[in-house]
């Protein structure tokens, strides 16, 4: 049938005047979604003191609208976007294509990044809680309160009573202010998303080969020809990710998932392996195991370039086929051909996430990845790489140069040499600042005291043990009693019940952020209860930390909406009412309140060096922004135009200072390229030897190295041995004199060092025996909650310990008790692709809250039929430490018998209460359900305090 | 017969009045009845076709 | 003359959802009216497969075929559109349509978006193109500025693929050619048989 037109009459009709002539393709879009979703609460405002979220209906010709690119505020992966606005209004959002890292592609949440641009559901001014009601206050009088309590706490219990989880959502700068604020308060104690991430992963790797970070990119994977994915869901996770890895797949790259749950990502796997959830080290030694067995391993490179290799073929061979069996349930045949695979396909790439980190023992998981790598030579190879996948949007940055307990930006440690670099990059007196903290000296858990200064202050993951625990039993003055939530969803961390206790027992609760968050709805607290509203990525420029370890800068997209402000700003209100802004503020620029992120960064540049935080300044980052398309989408790689050889966004490290033009490193330790073009080798980070053996490589160096073959990291003592002393200016002899390649703010030893192709951090082995932790070579422990009682007594975990993090900490008397019977199945937790972290910010953007409305257990129907549970029944799950959560069940074959898995981004719901009534007006998100970690359980990695999220213990009941 | 040159008159008078209506149709099934849509036409598709060509190539593909 | 089509590779569609919010973005639908969905089949089980689906822009549409008003209508590249102002909101075809394409908001049957609403392939309806009346009842329209549709524009992993059919099925051919050869096609072993 044709369908015809109807004829000329018509078209008269239609002719535009009546709806005037035609406007520009974007009249501002009405938000009809939000009106449907539920109140609208701007109306109720006194408009002329809120910026208000929407304006009216307007006409824009194409030539009034500005195109600002900015980066994806979600995961890691650092899509780029252009935002279309019109009169400070974000009307349009439309693919970058010229990304090299998303060639325009985004997930369900980056494709509704514009809902930011006008959300409704936020925080809109200054609250606090007055006799358990929200009451409306200014900046000036919020900042005045917040800061003369905690003024009076400092007096009473000194600076350490203060906790603040900083966040890894902010940008760069905004971290580093984190950091640098809780330094100049006087306390250790701020940490970050990346404690419960991939803390034990930086942990593990850094101590493996040098640096925590993903060692290749997302982009490199195109090149790899064998793609193994343990505790990774990238399709959910990560999803652009999984262009560059199903692009590979396309070219013939084999595509191995393993995990205890069929994923998305398995959907998609050549091989799929499912093992017990919590086996990963035997899983791990089971593959390997075959790999010795079969000579596969890469000798000449483990001559080379790995120390300690021996000792770990000795645990190895302890795992043979019949124990990975018997532990984690996988046959011989799965692992002989996913060992033959890696083996027969090389490079091949390995992929973790927080399957791989959140447990623990999550930092033996982690060193057993890394030993299996190394085993087939696949470390410091472009295609090859241990590619972990970070979490948030600037969860590495942030990681890197922000707010952590244990270290200072770039990892310089929190010994008085670390404060020292510091202290002379920011240009205080080290005097004045030790004054701050807390002088008294505590036990340091080895067997002697020490102060707080340097000591690790309390992670994330155990503030509420900082505030519930004997004051006596923790190793600072007094408990915490105030705490700010900088960014930081608190339904991410496990124990929600217990968390509830500690949020009613703070003096003083604060929380930052463009939404309430479960921190303001959890507890029944109804005084000192403080909300700040936060400006979103997109209301604040930076630069962000990819998890390549491309610093993207992020154009600010529209002025803070309400009366939020930025991370910046909000810091330096906050200092000058603390009274240090003055010194914290020395070099940085701020105008009108607000910081200038540049002048920040620049402050950055020059203190980073152990890293290469150094060569990207923001005009570098800048002109990379804006060259895109020059980028190759294989090796990020610009080919010919102003920027011709260096590595898309100069992915740290960037050595030396921007004028020595390092190109950024795309692969770490990759020895088959010069050091000034991005070339590399492990870092000599441990000494020369141990117990008598080498630690420095040997017959192994990057391309047109002069020394080669092993040597320690550069100082001034070196370059004299050299003789390479004089080819440093006199200016850089003067800085350079008596320092090493991290403490020289000259630059000069990096820049000597590089030229003659040497790397800085010296040349070494990696170590597959890790001398200095729990266990130097990873061995298997089972979870303290175990279906599996019986494999305990052989595989029993760690001894308690009284202080570790200031906090005595729990393992083997937990893991003293079986639980198994009344708690028959495995609980497991992990993401979906609509929302991100505690939800919060995701369940307010109707676009993605309608896609998935109700928490729900996925429930294998065995054990569906075991409980009388039926598909999308309301039941109860219930953890072993008394925490349950109200839930709709999902009958799937998606996990196996006897695993059950819950998402984690839900939040609002408590113990089947609905929490409504306690947000603000308004600012509820669209879906609320139960936190999973309500019923989540102690357990923590005895390296680095990770929680373990992704095994415990649990019964499902019908509701 | 009075009637017959009413019947007569009043044929002619409508035929005379349909006479003007140039453009009275039958019903025709399965023929669009809505509004003239510009950006339908084949000359606007012509005119759009290279645009559209072109973002397929820069946005579809793997680059 | 370019003929307009939609194309999912099902071997690279990861459920992500990206079309259907950036559908949701750039039209604003409201909430209940889903342009675009992604279907899963054997969902959690080996041999998982995705597809996105919404309006297929069908040669010979049976939406067309059954509408008693007859308000759709086909652009000269291939684009099935209907006008509002016409449609009666019967749902006549809502039963004709292969693919459930056909939406009617939930609560409000008469309101400005009362009528069947559908994927207009991001090309608009019956209004002057960029116009307010055009974007209020059927969206932006991408095509008129030379844009193709946001869903696929912005597909995650470039399973969804849109534009000249032509140039659709080459990216497409090229694709499957660089599978070397490996029958994965969605529905290939529907049509040849599990050994083909």
């Amino acid at each position: 049938m044709k369908l015809m037109k109807k004829s000329a009459a018509a078209s008269g009709i239609s002719a535009p005047g009546l709806l005037g002539k035609a406007i520009g393709r974007r009249t501002f879009l009405q938000g009809s979604g939000l009106a449907v979703g539920g109140a609208v609460v701007a109306g109720s405002l006194p408009l002329t003191m809120v910026r208000k979220a929407k304006a009216a209906p307007r006409v824009a010709p194409d030539s009034e609208i500005q195109r600002v690119k900015t980066i994806c505020g979600h995961c890691s992966v650092g899509c780029s976007t252009i935002a279309e606005v019109h009169n400070g209004i974000w009307i349009g959002q439309e693919p970058a294509f010229d990304s090299p890292i998303n060639l325009g592609a985004h997930c369900a949440k980056g494709a509704a990044l514009r809902n930011h641009g006008h959300s409704q559901r936020r925080i809109k001014y200054p609250m606090k809680l007055v006799d358990g009601r929200w009451q409306r206050i200014s900046w000036e009088q919020a900042i005045d309160e917040i800061g003369d309590k905690l003024l009076e706490i400092r007096e009473e219990s000194g600076p350490d009573s203060l906790w603040f989880a900083g966040s890894s959502k902010a940008n760069n700068e905004g971290a580093y202010l984190q950091r640098k604020f809780a330094a100049f308060w006087g306390s250790n104690n701020c940490d970050h998303q990346a404690r419960i991430c991939h803390s034990t992963t930086v942990a593990g790797v850094a101590n493996t080969w040098g640096y925590g970070a993903q060692t290749n990119s997302y982009n490199d994977i195109n090149k790899s020809e064998c793609i193994v994915m343990c505790g990774s869901n990238a399709a959910e996770a990560h999803p652009v990710a999984m262009q560059m890895i199903l692009r590979s797949k396309e070219n013939g790259a084999k595509l191995i998932v393993m995990d205890p749950r069929f994923t998305r990502t398995a959907a998609h796997a050549d091989t799929y392996v499912r093992f017990r959830s919590g086996t990963d080290v035997p899983l791990l030694w089971g593959i390997l195991w075959h790999v010795f067995e079969n000579g596969w391993e890469d000798t000449e490179y483990l001559r080379q370039r790995v120390f300690g290799m021996d000792r770990v073929r000795e645990e190895v061979a302890k795992w043979t086929p019949d124990e990975v069996e018997r532990v984690t349930g996988v046959g011989e045949e799965a692992l002989y051909d996913v060992a033959r695979t890696m083996a027969e396909n090389r490079p091949g790439t390995f992929v973790w996430c927080m399957g791989g980190t959140q447990h623990t023992i999550g930092s033996n998981y982690v060193r057993a990845y890394n030993c299996l790598q190394l085993a087939l030579g696949n470390i410091g190879v472009e295609g090859g790489g241990a590619n972990i996948f970070r979490g948030h949007d600037n969860v590495q940055g942030a990681t890197d140069i922000g707010p952590n307990p244990d270290n200072l930006p770039g990892y310089y440690p929190i010994s008085e040499a670390g404060w020292q670099h510091w202290c002379r990059v920011w240009d205080v007196d080290y005097e004045w600042l030790e004054q701050r903290f807390d002088q008294a000296e505590y036990d340091d858990g080895r067997g002697g005291t020490v102060k707080n200064m340097n000591a690790g202050g309390i992670t994330v993951s155990r503030w509420i043990d900082g505030v519930l625990e004997d004051s006596d039993n923790i190793a600072q003055r007094d408990n915490i009693r105030a705490a700010i939530f900088w960014g930081h969803a608190p339904n991410s961390q496990s124990r929600g019940p217990e968390m509830k206790r500690a949020f009613e027992m703070l003096d003083l609760l604060v929380i930052a952020d463009p939404y309430p968050t479960v921190s303001a709805v959890l507890h029944d607290r109804k005084n000192n209860t403080y909300l700040l509203p936060a400006a979103t990525q997109y209301e604040q420029a930076g630069s962000v930390t990819a998890s390549n370890r491309s610093i993207q800068w992020r154009e600010k997209v529209i002025d803070p909406l309400y009366e939020h402000k930025s991370d910046g700003e909000i810091a330096y209100r906050l200092a000058s009412k603390l009274g240090f802004a003055d010194q914290m503020f020395k070099h940085i620029e701020v105008r009108d309140n607000v910081p200038v992120p540049e002048s920040i960064l620049r402050e950055v540049n020059r203190g980073a060096w152990s890293i290469g935080y150094t060569g990207q300044s923001p005009e570098r980052l800048k002109e990379h922004m804006a060259n895109q398309r020059h980028f190759d989408v294989v090796s990020l790689k610009a080919e010919g135009g102003p920027l011709d050889g260096e590595t898309y966004c100069l992915p740290w490290p960037c050595y030396g200072t921007p004028e020595l033009k390092h190109p950024g490193t795309h692969v770490l330790y990759d020895t088959s390229k010069h050091v000034m073009e991005g070339g590399g080798n492990f870092r000599a980070n441990f000494g020369t030897e141990y117990e008598g053996e080498n630690l420095l490589a040997e017959d192994s160096y990057p391309v047109g190295a002069e020394i080669q073959g092993g040597h320690p990291q550069f100082d001034s003592e070196l370059l004299k041995q050299l003789g390479w002393w004089d080819e440093l200016t006199d200016e850089e002899k003067e800085m350079a004199e008596g320092r090493a390649w991290t403490t020289d703010l000259s630059g000069g030893i990096i820049r000597v060092a590089m030229k003659h192709g040497n790397h800085p951090f010296g040349n070494a082995k990696a170590r597959a025996y890790v001398w200095n932790f729990p266990d130097p070579v990873p061995v298997h422990r089972e979870p303290l909650y175990t279906p599996r009682y019986d494999l305990v007594e052989d595989y029993p975990t760690y001894e308690d310990r009284a202080v570790f993090y200031r906090l005595p900490t729990r393992w083997e008397s937990v893991q003293a008790r079986d639980y198994s019977r009344e708690f028959p199945l495995i609980h497991t937790s992990g993401r979906l692709v609509e929302y991100e972290g505690g939800g919060e910010e995701t369940r307010s953007n109707p676009w993605l809250a309608e896609l998935k409305q109700d928490m729900f257990v996925e429930i294998n129907p065995a054990d569906a039929n075991d409980a009388g549970v039926r598909d999308g029944q309301t039941v109860w799950l219930e953890g072993p430490e008394g925490g349950r959560i109200r839930i709709k069940a999902l009958v799937t074959n998606r996990v196996g018998r006897g695993t059950v898995f819950t998402p984690f981004h839900f939040g609002g719901h408590f113990q089947g209460e609905d929490l409504l009534s306690k947000y603000p007006d308004g600012a509820a998100p669209y879906v609320r359900g139960e936190s999973t970690n309500t019923a989540t359980t102690y357990g923590y990695d005895a390296v680095t305090m990770m929680q373990e999220t992704k095994t415990t213990l649990c019964r499902v009941i019908p509701a | 017969m009075p009637n017959k040159s009413v019947l007569a008159l009043c044929g002619a008078g409508c035929l005379f009045l349909l006479s003007a209506c140039g453009d009275v149709t039958m019903y025709e099934p399965g023929v669009y009845k809505g509004k003239h849509d510009e950006t339908a036409t084949e000359e606007a598709v012509q005119q759009r076709s290279g645009d559209l060509r072109e973002r397929a190539q820069s946005g579809m593909t793997d680059r | 003359m370019a003929r307009m089509k939609f194309l999912c590779d099902a071997e690279r569609c990861i459920e992500c959802q990206a079309c259907v919010t950036a559908c949701k973005n750039e039209h604003e639908v409201p909430w209940g009216v889903n342009r675009r969905r992604v279907i899963v089949m054997n969902d959690g089980r080996p041999g998982e497969k995705s597809v996105s689906v919404a309006c297929m822009h069908c040669t010979d549409a049976p939406c067309a075929a059954v509408c008693p008003v007859d308000c759709f209508y086909t652009t000269a590249d291939g684009i099935v559109l209907h006008d509002k102002d016409l449609c009666i909101g019967c749902g006549y075809c809502f039963y004709a349509c292969p693919f459930g394409a056909p939406q009617f908001p939930q609560q409000t049957a008469f309101g400005v978006r009362g009528k069947m609403d559908k994927c207009t392939f991001c090309a608009g309806g019956p209004e002057t193109a960029g116009s307010r009346a055009e974007l209020i009842k059927y969206g932006t329209n991408r095509v008129a500025e030379g844009k193709l549709p946001l869903c696929a524009e912005m597909c995650a992993t470039k399973a969804l693929l849109a534009g000249d059919g032509d140039i659709v099925a080459d990216i497409y051919r090229k694709r499957v050619m660089t599978r070397g050869g490996r029958p994965q096609t969605w529905g290939w072993q529907a049509a040849y048989g599990e050994d083909a």
